[in-house]
């Protein structure tokens, strides 16, 4: 951490801070078919501005925020787990909401626009209960990550049996649309929603940091460099299930953005996890609003799902990813 | 200038015991080898020291009982080495050695100049001033051992405890890790070594605390504690002494029969 590396390091964020900007005001401004509101349409005053404020807005706000939670919280846990292919879903978070979401859907529990999110809270919440009870009051990072196994394997289970079970083929099919992920027809109210469980749960990832640097040498090392292994679990576990739980109740399960962007940052600022976590935010916040202004593009058809096109752009990735980390291994 | 006192330290996994009732005291300025064969408790001893492992009986620094100081306060005071100690990502020796002044800053703090300074030294005394901008997994055992070193010296605590350090190093680099902690000690702090290298024990430490089954067999200085019927009932080897430069040398030579 010399001198030079806090300039790049500064650099870094500022121009991740622009491109967010950018990509915000693009994702606001750019619909479908990548045609810009406010001029290209001879539209009623009125209703350009409830586009803009009820429609565009939110979704910005949503793939913002969304974003910023993947990002930052697959940077804390690949920290916490010392590991380069943990991501934000290993937690049993987004699978828990999807589960808790399909709940909904499948009792057909409509009570308001809010029933989907708060079903799916609840099951993010009850995900991070039973992963707290596999894995116990320890912090081996190899149980954490089977916990972790089991729990998305049964909320998957679950899902799948609800699925199964549907009442009506709509009402599968709308459980399934909604687990694509998308931030399309999402009003204030998710926001609203959302909000203040994610900005918490990214400040308690936040206040890692530097626990995670220091778990980088191992527990034993951790704890004589006066860091608490179980605070530094606890903090980044329910961080993380906090912020992703809020955010996948509202947009559904988007994968690898989490997974992807420390990578993508790890050859530019290096790989202590502090360093990672402001930047990782940033950088998730821009490559999913920049994803989300994708999905619009294409004029006809259906509109892609969000989820659909960080999976088609992340899997590859991943294995690359793989096979680099398999060539370095050997 | 940190004085350590242990009195009658047990640590045990379940029923077995690793330690038992260990007792000494220790003041700066002295590199003590900590010696014994496998499973004799070294590791377990050190670990109660650093209080990283729960025991019985009090362990005190200056006075203070351990579990009286607060966590940040004894992580600026005692630093740890670990045996076989991971590195989890590929960091530069330098960001390495950085980590060890973690203890000394706040939260979302950068490093201060004293903290540069505390790095620049570390990396001085482990001969790594040169190797500062390499990535650790890119270095051979003997510099990643000074890296590693580096790290603990970094943290500049009065008080370093390290376990093993010269394991798994060919003879250069042994010699060369056990300069750097005498010197350290030398400059006024208290080094505990976990040593297997009875020789280099010998030759670089000022006083030997000898274990086996969890009990203080000998503890004084290296002349006295590696007597020949020391060294049998905790080894289980005879040792043949010769004298160079007027420094006694002692070689463990040959297995022995059950004491």
């Amino acid at each position: 951490m010399t001198p030079a590396s806090n300039t790049r390091m500064a650099l870094v964020c500022a121009g991740l801070a622009a491109a967010v900007a950018v990509l915000f005001a693009l994702s606001i401004f750019v619909g479908r078919g990548g045609e810009w509101l406010p001029a290209s349409r001879d539209l009623d005053p009125g209703v350009t501005e409830i586009i803009l404020y009820q429609v565009r807005l939110p979704r910005a706000l949503l793939g913002l925020m969304a974003g910023a939670a993947l990002g930052l919280c697959g940077a804390a846990l690949q920290g916490l787990l010392r590991n380069p292919l943990a991501e934000p879903g290993l937690v049993g978070a987004s699978s828990g909401a999807a589960l808790g979401a399909v709940v909904v859907f499948y009792f057909g529990l409509f009570g308001g626009a809010l029933a989907v999110p708060v079903g799916g809270f609840i099951g993010a919440m009850a995900a991070l209960a039973l992963l707290y009870a596999l894995a116990g009051r320890g912090v081996d990072v190899m149980t954490l990550i089977l916990a972790g196994v089991a729990v998305n394997a049964f909320a998957g289970a679950l899902t799948s049996l609800a699925l199964n079970l549907a009442p009506s083929p709509w009402a599968a099919l709308e459980i399934v649309f909604w687990m694509l992920g998308s931030l399309a027809d999402r009003g204030m109210s998710h926001v609203i929603f959302a909000a203040p469980l994610a900005v918490a749960g990214m400040a308690l990832v936040l206040t890692s940091g530097r626990a995670l640097d220091a778990l980088s040498l191992g527990q034993d090392t951790a704890r004589s460099l006066g860091f608490s292994p179980r605070a530094a679990t606890v903090k980044v576990i329910l961080g993380t299930g906090l912020a992703v739980g809020a955010v996948v109740s509202v947009t559904g399960m988007i994968g690898f953005v989490g997974l992807v962007v420390p990578h993508l940052l790890r050859p530019v600022i290096g790989h202590h996890p502090s360093r990672l976590l402001l930047p990782s935010a940033l950088a998730g916040a821009a490559v999913l609003l920049a994803a989300d202004i994708l999905v619009r593009v294409p004029m006809r058809g259906p509109e892609l799902k969000l989820g659909v096109v960080t999976a088609l752009i992340g899997a590859p990735f991943f294995l690359h990813l793989i096979l680099k980390t398999r060539r370095s291994g050997a | 200038m940190t004085s350590i006192r242990a009195t009658d330290v047990t640590v045990s996994f379940g029923d077995l015991p690793a330690v038992s009732g260990v007792s000494f005291a220790a003041g700066p300025g002295a590199l003590v080898g900590l010696i014994g064969p496998n499973g004799a408790g070294k590791t377990s001893l050190i670990r109660a020291l650093a209080d990283l492992v729960p025991f019985g009986g009090a362990v005190e620094l200056d006075g203070r009982p351990v579990r009286r100081i607060g966590r940040r306060a004894f992580a600026r005071t005692v630093a740890y080495l670990a045996q076989s100690q991971p590195v989890h990502w590929p960091f530069s020796v330098r960001d390495l050695a950085a980590l060890g002044r973690l203890p000394h800053r706040a939260a979302f703090q950068g490093l201060s100049g004293a903290d540069q300074a505390a790095i620049d030294e570390a990396l001085a005394l482990a001969a790594m001033t040169g190797f500062a901008s390499r990535p650790v997994d890119t270095l051979s055992g003997g510099e990643r051992a000074r890296a590693l070193l580096a790290r603990a010296l970094a943290v500049k605590a009065p008080v370093l405890l390290v376990d093993e350090p010269i394991a798994a190093l060919d003879p250069y680099h042994q010699i060369e890790i056990m300069e750097v902690l005498r010197a350290y000690a030398e400059a006024g702090a208290l080094v505990i070594a976990v040593l297997h290298d009875l020789t280099l024990a010998e030759r670089f430490c000022h006083r030997l605390l000898l274990l086996r089954e969890g009990r203080l067999l000998a503890d004084g200085p290296p002349a006295e504690v590696l007597v020949d019927e020391n060294v049998r009932a905790a080894y289980r080897v005879a040792v043949i002494h010769h004298v160079h430069d007027g420094q006694r040398v002692t070689v463990p030579w040959e297995r022995v029969g059950d004491p």
